[in-house]
């Protein structure tokens, strides 16, 4: 079940329904039932246990370190409760990838084949909550946040539906507070969860959807396009991962507000970012802020002595880190290192930089922003062709052609848009795409509790009748 | 006292009764209006806005890809019309063309219909290309629609057919409608160049299952019916493929059946085994199937061959012309 299938637009009102006239000591056990049967409707039995698994392990290891006064115990006691989880998000989704390439080495060096490879599992959201757990086990022990006593509030804490399959990845002390707040029924949070939800909505499946007809059919076979057409799928690439997602981000905020919760807004407009630090800043903002936290700032620290360079290497190791976490793949870690080589090279760019606007004459000035907002968009463009390719080999053949096959017929310009449809039709959804991305841009600029009548008819309807309902899935469920 | 959800509920309802409103009436106006958005240079309303056609050219994406409509009407002197959907299959066809005949009045002289045989395993109310269904008459699109409800039952395509298909086009159908006007030429295309393949990228068979439909066999039949009593000539060819194509399993069984039925009818079947061109040759085709434009013309002229039809000698335009 997900936020875009009729299922989940029964499941929604339903369990709203039954959490309202519940008892208020019986609603932390609506929303956990409610959770359990979100992720059983996977149809994956064992990502059950494992998500129990997280929860009784983190649970425990929680109690356990805060109930624990010497910091060597205490540490240890850490190192246990992350290593546990750590073990089993390795175990559920880079085991595959590691066998598989641990065998291409040892044929490699002529060893003897002892490495298997083991077939991939379904770890649809291990990792959001895995590294929830983490976070949760981080703040107990830095003594930030105290443990959560009551397992039904943790479990709820690490399942809670409309954040289970692709975060945002919630801190215990902004969630755990909400989760045992007394509920009244609040218009303005109703009205405010309908309208994200329809809006998140219409992102997804009007535009987003939209947008990977045309990626998919150029990114499945690569060598049939040229450069312009490959140059176009890796731009919309951009646009849908991030509608995609953020779609999927206000789906889980306006179920969530449903319950008078606030999750984390995990977007705020990245594709206006004037650099790429602006750009995490403002993508997936619980991501980063959790990569910040916990990799960074602990690295930073330990290689302070080596000034720049430290802070360089702390940066390219955690945007390594963060590369993997997105899948076990080489077109994920290639993604990884360059988003880190960029804030690496920037940490030693950056004295020179108002340096070279003052000297161009564009300091602060509105083409200096533009011209960052544009050199920014184009540096993580880049970075979304390993992001997506089908493989690194893909990719590289992607980037020659880009940057290699400079052809442009202009008189069959109109052929860069074949691969929508193949036909005639291609042109119009073309035209429609830049008439949805208008009406986009019209409501994005109004606030979203004010939404006027009319805006949420002319919304519903274009998802009735233009969205796209044939993929049922999200793209950031999968890392 | 009012309950705290009642206000929420009531603002709901108001806001599904007005979305309500609005989609009946948009399923409506595009059930009876929407033939009247598609530019009448191809298919179905540029069939019926010409009224007298020559040779009218009947098929599917093959059709519409592998004859030159330019070339046809400039150097063999011939008004000839194409009128295609991708993957229309005969059932469908027979829709058109009576419809074409007994409704709208137009006057064929010829009517080449493709024979690709793996439509014979097509079920009869399946239509992959929904500007079929949009561009037709009211009429047809009742016909289809009752059809579909009697041997299928199936109101989730009907429901598709009827409220979701081509939605996109019909949105900015003035500006498309200009554009595909621009890029069409008696129904056929205008690409100025589609480059030939240097290899085929498939080397296996394209694989279509299913058994031979007796509605679709009997189409067959129908048309010549349709054709004889509107006196038309009729006559069947069998579309241009790459040879792996042809060596699908499926495709001798089937073209067996489009042997046998139109052999039933008396008409002639002209088949790949008449015309002069390798089809191992990858330059003759642009994808997996369809031709390119060397493959076009070169097939184009082979079918007008064929048929008995000579070039005849350009014309000077008439302002060339000595007074």
């Amino acid at each position: 079940m997900t936020f875009n299938t009729l299922t989940y637009f029964l499941f929604l009102p339903l369990v709203y329904l039954v959490f309202c006239f519940a008892g208020e000591r019986a609603r932390w056990c609506v929303l956990l039932g409610a959770s359990l049967v979100f992720y059983a409707a996977l149809k994956v039995p064992y990502l059950l246990a494992v998500l129990t698994l997280v929860a009784v392990a983190t649970y425990f290891f929680g109690l356990a370190i805060d109930g624990t006064a010497e910091p060597a115990a205490k540490r240890r006691l850490l190192w246990c409760g992350i290593g546990t989880d750590i073990v089993i998000l390795v175990g559920m989704k880079y085991l595959p990838f590691l066998t598989t390439n641990l065998q291409a080495l040892t044929r490699l060096l002529s060893l003897e084949a002892w490495v298997q490879p083991v077939h991939p599992f379904v770890a649809i959201g291990v990792s959001y909550y895995v590294f929830q757990a983490i976070a949760y086990l981080a703040d107990i022990y830095l003594e930030i946040e105290k443990p959560e006593r009551h397992f039904g509030y943790f479990a709820l804490y690490l399942s809670f539906f409309p954040k289970l399959l692709q975060g945002p990845i919630e801190r215990a002390g902004d969630l755990l507070p909400q989760l045992r707040g007394k509920y009244q029924v609040s218009h303005d949070n109703l009205r405010m969860g309908a309208l994200l939800f329809l809006l998140g909505l219409f992102k997804k499946a009007v535009i987003a959807d939209r947008l990977g007809i045309y990626v998919d059919t150029v990114y499945r076979d690569v060598h049939a396009y040229q450069g312009l057409q490959l140059a176009l799928a890796t731009y919309a690439y951009g646009f849908q991962i991030y509608l995609d997602f953020s779609g999927y981000t206000d789906m889980a905020l306006g179920s969530a507000l449903l319950f008078n919760i606030r999750l984390t807004q995990n977007f705020n407009s990245p594709y206006l970012a004037t650099s790429i630090s602006d750009f995490w800043r403002r993508w997936h903002i619980s991501f980063s802020r959790w990569i910040l936290d916990y990799i960074f700032k602990p690295l930073q620290m330990h290689w302070r002595d080596w000034k720049n360079w430290g802070t360089a290497v702390a940066l390219l190791a955690a945007f390594l880190v963060s590369g993997i976490w997105h899948g076990a793949g080489w077109g994920f870690i290639v993604w990884g290192a360059l988003h880190g080589l960029y804030m690496a090279c920037s940490v030693f760019y950056k004295p020179y930089q108002k340096k070279i606007y003052k000297s161009l004459g564009l300091d602060k000035s509105r083409a200096q922003k533009v011209f960052q907002v544009l050199v920014t968009f184009n540096l993580v463009s880049f970075t979304w062709i390993f992001f997506r390719a089908n493989s690194i080999a893909d990719a590289f053949h992607v980037v020659k052609e880009i940057f290699l096959d400079t052809r442009v017929d202009v008189g069959n310009l109109y052929r860069a848009l074949l691969p929508f449809t193949g036909d005639f039709t291609s042109i119009s959804h073309f035209l429609n795409l830049v008439i949805f991305f208008g009406f986009y841009w019209l409501v994005r600029k109004r606030e979203v509790a004010r939404l006027e009548l009319s805006y949420v008819v002319i919304i519903s309807l274009v998802i009735i009748l233009l969205g796209k309902f044939n993929t049922t899935s999200f793209m950031y469920m999968g890392y | 006292m009012t309950h705290p959800l009642s206000k929420g509920i009531l603002a709901l309802l108001r806001v599904a009764m007005i979305v309500a409103l609005c989609f009946v009436l948009f399923c409506a106006v595009k059930l009876y209006f929407s033939h009247i958005a598609y530019p009448k240079s191809s298919g179905i309303p540029g069939l019926v806005a010409r009224k007298k056609v020559d040779y009218l050219f009947v098929g599917s994406s093959l059709t519409r890809q592998s004859y030159d409509m330019k070339l046809i009407n400039e150097r063999y002197g011939i008004d000839a019309y194409a009128a295609t959907y991708n993957s229309l299959s005969p059932a469908m066809a027979y829709k058109i063309l009576r419809f074409a005949f007994e409704d709208a009045g137009v006057q064929v002289g010829t009517v080449v219909m493709e024979a690709y045989p793996y439509k014979l395993l097509y079920s009869p109310t399946a239509i992959e290309d929904v500007r079929l269904f949009n561009a037709a008459p009211v009429k047809i699109k009742e016909e289809i629609v009752r059809d579909i409800y009697r041997s299928e039952h199936d109101l989730r395509k009907i429901y598709d057919l009827v409220v979701l298909a081509d939605n996109d086009y019909l949105i900015n159908a003035p500006v498309t409608y200009k554009i595909i006007e621009k890029l069409s030429y008696n129904g056929g295309y205008m690409y100025k160049n589609v480059a030939g393949l240097g290899r085929f990228t498939r080397s296996r068979e394209i694989l279509e299952s299913g058994s031979v439909n007796q509605t679709q066999y009997r189409s067959y039949r129908d048309l010549a019916e349709l054709c004889r009593r509107h006196g038309a000539k009729l006559l069947f060819v069998e579309p241009f493929v790459p040879s792996y194509v042809q060596l699908g399993r499926n495709y001798a069984v089937s073209k067996d059946g489009v042997r046998r039925a139109i052999a039933e009818t008396g008409q002639p079947l002209y088949d790949n085994s008449m015309v002069k061109l390798d089809n191992n040759d990858p330059s003759l085709f642009g994808d997996e199937i369809h031709l390119s434009t060397k493959g076009r013309e070169l097939w184009s002229r082979e079918i007008m061959t064929l048929i008995g039809r000579n070039e005849v000698a350009a014309m000077p335009a008439q302002a060339d012309l000595p007074r």
